[in-house]
């Protein structure tokens, strides 16, 4: 779906956000919450609880890590510190973000809601388009009718996931859940940046091998390993 | 089992919630503080697209879940034909999904 700037307004731009996301990365987050749901259920834990977790920490593998090691019965201060360690790049996600709303009318508890709103595929997506947005205005209202649309479809994932557990066809939703990644892999390829691309190529390599050596930390240590070598290898003409 | 009935644990609950609110905060702290454009943020950016970018090639080429069962082969084709099309055919997203999702279901599941 493309997104001409100049035929956009501040509120339509809100619109344009909802059906970006509906156009294809929102069923795959849909796909993906539907796994989680299926997973929460056959698991033991409550839908409320999984939407509890959809919502409060919306990061499929700090997800994953809570309905694990809470099945298993691991010691609270144990399971908070798996999980925020799960979810570790959220931080650079949020800051990275939030710069590129700057000006975009936000307030306070709006910028804290856009954070928790904020997801690797929602960065990604504005990574996509913010060089064809440079209206701030529109940006932001681009980005919150996105992650609003987002979050709704990850909410109605993880109901029908786990009102479906154990009847899901496996097969049929291999291909399903393989396409998420994939749009924002080539999402990814798209950007015209240098910089960004070497960054993304490089983490395709860098954060499957650090979560192979580290479970835990190897996916965070991967990325700044990246990151920094792009940034220092390929954004030297950039700097002043 | 769905555990519809099973009460709500909400003291681990709010903990893991509160963990990770708490780095998103960070974030919107560090966020406001930076500019775009300048060296600190195009290093945090490269940093958060890496791992970004990282992240869906770990689900596809080292996944858990359903994806595991599918041939590591079959996945990387399928990406690796994608990746021509985007960048040969003018960047076009969804002749780039489709031609990687069709390769993939011939190759990983044998649907079509």
């Amino acid at each position: 779906m493309s997104v001409d700037a100049d035929a956009l307004s501040t509120g339509a731009a809100y619109w344009k956000g909802v059906w970006f996301c509906i156009a294809a990365p929102g069923w795959g987050t849909f796909t993906a919450m539907l796994g989680f749901g299926a997973f929460a259920a056959e698991n033991g834990r409550p839908l409320t609880e999984a939407l509890i977790l959809s919502f409060g920490l919306w990061s499929m593998p700090g997800q994953m890590a809570y309905v694990e090691l809470a099945s298993e019965g691991v010691a609270v201060i144990a399971l908070t510190i798996a999980v925020t360690i799960a979810n570790l790049r959220m931080l650079p996600l949020t800051a990275a973000v939030l710069p590129m709303l700057h000006g975009a009318g936000y307030g306070k508890a709006t910028r804290v809601l856009v954070a928790q709103m904020t997801s690797v595929t929602s960065y990604i997506s504005l990574v996509d388009v913010a060089r064809r947005l440079p209206d701030r205005a529109r940006r932001g209202r681009f980005y919150f009718g996105f992650c609003t649309m987002t979050i709704s479809l990850g909410f109605f994932g993880t109901t029908v996931g786990h009102g479906l557990a154990g009847v899901l066809p496996t097969e049929g939703l291999v291909v399903l859940v393989f396409v998420t990644p994939l749009y924002l892999l080539m999402l990814s390829a798209r950007v015209v940046d240098h910089e960004m691309l070497a960054a993304a190529l490089f983490g395709c390599v860098a954060v499957p091998a650090g979560h192979l050596l580290s479970p835990d930390w190897g996916v965070v240590i991967g990325g700044v390993l990246a990151g920094t070598a792009a940034f220092f290898i390929f954004g030297r003409a950039k700097r002043p | 089992m769905t555990g519809g009935e099973a009460a709500l644990p909400y003291g681990p609950l709010a903990a893991v919630l509160a963990g990770t609110f708490a780095l998103r905060l960070v974030g919107v702290v560090a966020g406001g503080l930076l500019r775009e454009g300048t060296p600190v943020y195009r290093w945090i950016g490269c940093v958060a697209f890496a791992i970004a970018a990282g992240l869906m090639a770990k689900v596809i080429f080292v996944p858990t879940g359903v994806l595991a069962d599918t041939p590591f082969m079959a996945r990387a084709t399928a990406v690796a034909v994608g990746l021509i099309v985007l960048w040969t055919l003018g960047r076009r997203l969804l002749w780039a999904i489709g031609a990687a999702v069709v390769v993939f279901a011939v190759l990983g599941t044998g649907w079509i």
